[in-house]
C-alpha cells in the first residue's frame, strides 16, 4: 500500500492535470474556442507524457538488465566459491593425513630409539649384574640365555607401549596447538 | 536567495545549487528510498529560482547510477530548466558519463530526446 502511494506521488503533476481536464470536460459553459485550446493543451501534455513513459521504460529496462547481470555474476561467483571450498576441504583432509603419517613416523623413530636404549640397559643389567649372581647361586649357565630371551621377547611389547604413549602425547599437543590458533 | 546544498550519501547524490554561481551540479548515486521526498525540496527551490534566474546557467549532471523514480524526478528538474530556457535565458545541461558505462550514456540520450534545452553529452576522461 505504501508503495502504491509513493508511485502515485511520482505522477502527482499528471494526476492533478487529469483532474483539471476532467473538471473542464464536465463544464458545459465553456465556449468552443476554449475547448479547442484545452484540447491542444491536453495533446501537448499527452505527447510529453508519452516521451516520459518511453524514457522511464528504457531506464527501467536498463536497470533490470543491470540487476540481472549482477545476479548472474553473483551466482557464478557463488558456484566458484563453493568449488574452491570443496577443493579446500579435500586438500585439508590430505594435509591432515600427511601430518598424521609424519607424526606417526617421527614417534615410531623416537620409540625405537627408546626401546633400543631400554634393551641395552636391560642387557647390561642382565649381563653384568643378574647373570653372575644367578650363576653363582644356582650354578646354571642356561639361565643367562633365558634372561636374554626374555629381554628379546619383551622388546616388541615395550615398543608398542612406548609408541602408543608417545602418539597419544603428540596428538594431544597437536590438538592444543590447533585450539590456540 | 539561499543556496541549496546537500552532501552525497551512498544512496543519494550531491546537490549543489548556488544561485550566485552560474553552475549547478548533481553528482553521485541516486537510489533514495523515496525519490519524491528527496527531490521535493530541490523542486520547490527551483520553482522559486525560476522567478529570478541568472542570465547564463550551466547544469552538470554527473550521476553514476539512478533508479526509475529518480529518473522521473530528473525529468521534473529538467522541466524547470526548460522553463528558464523558454524565458530566454542561456542554459546548457551537461550529462557526464564514463566511457565504459553505456547505460548512463543511453539514459542521457533518452533525456536529451525529450528535454527542449541544449543538452551536451560529455564523456569522462581517464
Amino acid at each position: 500500500m505504501a508503495k502504491a502511494v509513493v508511485q502515485s506521488d511520482v505522477f502527482q503533476a499528471e494526476i492533478d492535470f487529469l483532474h483539471e481536464v476532467r473538471a473542464l470536460a464536465e463544464d458545459q459553459t465553456i465556449p468552443e474556442a476554449k475547448v479547442k485550446e484545452n484540447y491542444k493543451a491536453l495533446c501537448n501534455k499527452y505527447e510529453r507524457l508519452i516521451g516520459e513513459a518511453k524514457l522511464l521504460t528504457s531506464v527501467s529496462d536498463r536497470l533490470h538488465s543491470k540487476l540481472n547481470e549482477a545476479n548472474e555474476k553473483l551466482k557464478k561467483q557463488f558456484d566458484e566459491i563453493n568449488k574452491i571450498n570443496d577443493d579446500l576441504k579435500v586438500n585439508n583432509q590430505l594435509l591432515q593425513d600427511t601430518i598424521d603419517q609424519l607424526v606417526k613416523a617421527k614417534v615410531g623413530r623416537k620409540a625405537s630409539s627408546i626401546v633400543l636404549l631400554i634393551a641395552i640397559i636391560l642387557f647390561i643389567i642382565s649381563e653384568g649384574l643378574l647373570e653372575p649372581l644367578v650363576e653363582q647361586e644356582f650354578g646354571n649357565d642356561q639361565i643367562g640365555f633365558i634372561f636374554k630371551l626374555g629381554i628379546a621377547i619383551l622388546l616388541k611389547p615395550i615398543d608398542v607401549i612406548v609408541e602408543r604413549y608417545m602418539m597419544r602425547k603428540a596428538l594431544k599437543s597437536n590438538s592444543s596447538r590447533v585450539i590456540n590458533h | 536567495m539561499e543556496a541549496y546544498y546537500l552532501e552525497a550519501t551512498p544512496k543519494t547524490p550531491k546537490l549543489d545549487f548556488n544561485p550566485e554561481a552560474n553552475n549547478f551540479v548533481i553528482s553521485g548515486r541516486s537510489i533514495p528510498e523515496n525519490s519524491i521526498e528527496f527531490y521535493k525540496p530541490l523542486l520547490d527551490w527551483l520553482e522559486k529560482y525560476i522567478n529570478n534566474p541568472k542570465k547564463s546557467i550551466n547544469f552538470e549532471v554527473k550521476l553514476e547510477y539512478f533508479n526509475t523514480s529518480s529518473s522521473k524526478c530528473l525529468v521534473e528538474i529538467f522541466r524547470k530548466f526548460e522553463k528558464i530556457h523558454q524565458a530566454g535565458h542561456e542554459l546548457t545541461i551537461e550529462w557526464y558519463y564514463d566511457e565504459e558505462d553505456e547505460d548512463m550514456q543511453e539514459s542521457g540520450e533518452d533525456f536529451k530526446d525529450i528535454i527542449k534545452v541544449p543538452f551536451r553529452m560529455i564523456q569522462n576522461k581517464g
